[in-house]
């Protein structure tokens, strides 16, 4: 039995999405723009997704613009706003995904100024620290809504709210969050918010970008003038279908699957204490998302641990998916200022509503004896 | 009534048993392949194979083949990475007038960065001529873009010519190529036609919407165009779309090994399809005296508006276009015609039929029957 506890790096496609995505395969395979009625079935079909993923977060379906996946949403978002302008300042945090970070980078290099907000020990950025950061020139602030690394929870709401009073605009990375909390763009007060397909059980190569009404943004890719000229490029119709019918499950499932993957959590973290000791929580606990548990061991090596865990049949992975190409250690981490040993010792496991809890313990136990293994080689 | 799809140029249906191969990815091989597990390494082998086999289909070798959500993004990409990289030998590019407007709408955006561009005439035929392209080097001239098969006409361009009538006039000069028409349906060897950059785009190949790829020469380093966790060894982040590289690598190999039957079987459709039009009056084949793929067949019918045959025909069960699909919604004149100095009422009268290997004898000569039948009705009208 293999288990899976990788959530945050991708999800299994719903069995509804990978019909949905057939049919838009074999059966409504048009093009879009297409003035036949090939091409009508197919709008019709782009017009019902939107519609759905403005559903899931609250948002007029004409707010919704597909990309192909959450980096190019923030992407979009970011550079779509420094595009307005030739000079300025950008809020972040030390702890944002990789695509937003790249973006930030990328603009400091362009004559932007970005402050980089570091986080407290929870893994948490407060309202208050980016009220200190504001200036005169502040364009843009992008806070994640959930941390994909320790699952912190950011207060975009409280931030929303300070902004709205400065004219600056908010954007978030939901990426993470979808799925696992409450995402209303109305309660938030943002501007834009990214989603992602493939971690909402949609597929791959599709996200979305939230742009409330009003709001000007330059495009990243110019062409056809698809998704009205925000987006150009032929519609994926297969990714974009897929995403609609995730959208559409996931606004009905969240809070039960949130709830189970908690379970699961919660079963794996009481069950592992029992089991062996020099082991610690990375982050906070009360602000954490449902699924997320980033743990330290002492005196083991985490590439030797994840690969051990793989061959015994457990998936998780070291930071997120992305960069675990890297023997860098995660950024994340490194912005709690942890030590060296828990830097290189962590392991994140991500917690779905697929996950059992006999998984759970099965997977303890897994977790006990490779730490022992090694910790015994080590010695 | 079993409806006709002469619209293979905006998009092509998806072979079943590419279908399969994406549908298969998101079933079993959901791995992320950046992961260092069993799943996502399975994942990762997907991918490398398909860029394997999208390389073959091109002369490439495997790591000069970047994936991207499609054709747009890979023009945006190669054009604003490609003027980037020679960004201090020049600010100059020429591109075609017939390119699509993923590369049109790139170059006009990249005017406000500072850099300029030209259009490249063409003739009647919608040629590009060498010695024109070669006098429209400046000594700032760092890029050229010319599209290797239009999507509107049809027009193949002589990419070998032209690549040498621009090196005799100025050397390190990036040439990017547009081979999202002519991707699996001709030959094409990325060292014969001495490209720099290919782009192309999957669902022109029976492949899924939302993926393509980008070729880039080796030596070649273009920055990233879209940020993040350095996917794709870092020229293009973002989780990869594994169904529909799959696919795209699928797609791609079958495109290979079936492209002489499948030329057969397009050719023998357009011929049949033409001759079915031989007793009607009134019309010709634009741009006929230039090499043209077979796939694309773009015709100008006297005294009639395409915008009123296209929706006659549509009722009849024939699918085609008036010119592009992207911008079949707007209500402007074609450019490429334009720029081919076509009449406006021919512009205005032309209809894109566009054949895969899929359309059938039959169809073809129903088609004809239709085209001929609702021609000569919209005539008598007026």
């Amino acid at each position: 039995m293999r288990i899976y506890f990788d959530n945050s790096a991708t999800t299994r496609p719903y069995p509804e999405v990978v019909s949905a995505v057939n049919q838009a395969l074999l059966e409504n395979w048009g093009n879009p723009s297409g003035i036949h009625s090939f091409g009508r079935d197919a709008y019709d079909a782009l017009s019902a997704a939107r519609k759905q993923v403005g559903g899931l977060i609250n948002a007029e379906p004409g707010e919704v613009y597909f990309t192909s996946g959450g980096t190019e949403a923030d992407n979009l978002a970011i550079l779509g706003v420094a595009g307005r302008f030739q000079r300025g300042h950008i809020i972040t945090s030390s702890i944002e995904h990789a695509a937003v970070l790249g973006c930030c980078h990328y603009l400091e290099e362009q004559g932007f100024d970005i402050t980089f907000l570091p986080p407290d020990a929870e893994g948490i950025v407060s309202a208050a620290q980016v009220a200190q950061a504001l200036r005169p020139d502040t364009l843009l602030v992008s806070l994640m809504l959930a941390n994909n690394e320790i699952g912190s929870i950011q207060p975009v709401a409280e931030v929303g709210r300070l902004l709205a009073e400065h004219g600056v605009l908010l954007h978030t990375d939901a990426v993470q969050a979808v799925g696992k909390l409450p995402v209303d763009v109305q309660q938030l007060g943002v501007d834009m918010l990214t989603i992602s397909g493939h971690k909402i059980n949609g597929p791959k190569g599709i996200g979305a970008l939230y742009v409330r009404h009003g709001v000007d943004l330059q495009p990243l890719l110019f062409g056809g003038g698809q998704e009205r000229r925000l987006r150009s490029g032929t519609e994926n119709m297969p990714g974009i279908v897929g995403l609609g019918v995730a959208a559409e499950i996931t606004a009905k499932r969240w809070p039960q699957q949130a709830r189970q993957a908690a379970a699961v959590r919660d079963c794996f973290w009481h069950e592992l204490q029992q089991l062996i000791g020099g082991v610690v929580v990375n982050g906070g606990w009360s602000q954490r998302l449902p699924g997320n548990l980033n743990l330290s061991f002492q005196d083991v090596e985490g590439a030797a641990l994840l690969l051990f865990l793989d061959l015994a049949g457990v998936a998780v992975s070291a930071a997120s998916a992305c960069s675990s190409g890297r023997a860098e250690p995660s950024h994340v981490l490194q912005a709690l200022q942890l030590p060296e040993w828990r830097l290189k010792s962590s392991v994140r496991l991500s917690f779905g509503w697929e996950n059992t809890l006999l998984e759970a313990r099965q997977a303890a136990k897994i977790f006990a004896e490779q730490v022992e293994l090694l910790r015994r080689d080590k010695a | 009534m079993q409806e006709i799809y002469f619209d293979n140029a905006a998009t092509t249906q998806v072979l079943p048993e590419i279908a399969d191969i994406a549908v298969r990815m998101m079933c079993e091989d959901y791995g992320n392949p950046s992961a260092m597990y069993g799943r996502g390494l399975q994942a990762e082998r997907a991918v490398k194979e398909a860029r394997e086999q999208v390389a073959a289909l091109i002369g490439a070798q495997p790591q000069d083949i970047i994936f991207t959500s499609g054709a747009t993004e890979a023009n945006n990409m190669a054009l604003r990475g490609g003027m980037k990289a020679r960004a201090r030998r020049g600010k100059h590019m020429v591109v075609s007038a017939l390119e699509h407007q993923s590369v049109i709408q790139t170059v006009r955006a990249m005017l406000e960065l500072g850099y300029d561009f030209d259009l490249v005439p063409v003739d009647t035929n919608g040629r590009l001529n060498p010695t024109v392209l070669q006098n429209m080097m400046r000594s700032d001239t760092i890029m050229a873009s010319i599209m290797l098969v239009n999507n509107e006409v049809g027009t193949i361009q002589q990419i070998p010519e032209l690549r040498r009538a621009i090196d005799a006039k100025r050397s390190q000069v990036l040439l990017h190529v547009d081979a999202s028409q002519a991707l699996g349906k001709m030959p094409i060897d990325v060292g014969e036609l001495g490209v720099d950059l290919l782009t192309a785009s999957g669902h022109k190949l029976h492949a899924p919407k939302g993926v393509g790829f980008i070729y880039v020469r080796p030596g070649l380093r273009i920055p990233p165009f879209i940020n993040g966790g350095g996917q794709e060894a870092g020229w293009r982040s973002g989780t990869e779309n594994t169904p529909g590289i799959c696919a795209l690598g699928l797609a791609a190999k079958l495109a290979r090994e079936q492209m002489g039957t499948r030329l057969e079987q397009v050719k023998q459709v357009r011929a049949v399809f033409l001759q079915g039009l031989k007793d009607l009056s009134g019309w010709r084949v634009n741009g006929e005296g230039a090499d043209l793929l077979p796939h694309i067949l773009s015709v100008a019918f006297d005294g009639v508006k395409s915008e009123v045959l296209l929706h006659m025909l549509e009722e009849k069960g024939l699918l085609v276009a008036a010119g592009a699909a992207c911008s079949s919604r707007k209500d402007t004149l074609s450019h490429v015609l334009r720029a081919m100095r076509m009449r406006r009422n021919l512009i205005e009268g032309t209809v894109r039929f566009s054949f895969s290997h899929l359309n059938t004898v039959d169809e073809a000569e129903r088609a004809s029957q239709l085209v001929c039948q609702a021609v000569q009705d919209l005539r008598g009208i007026i």
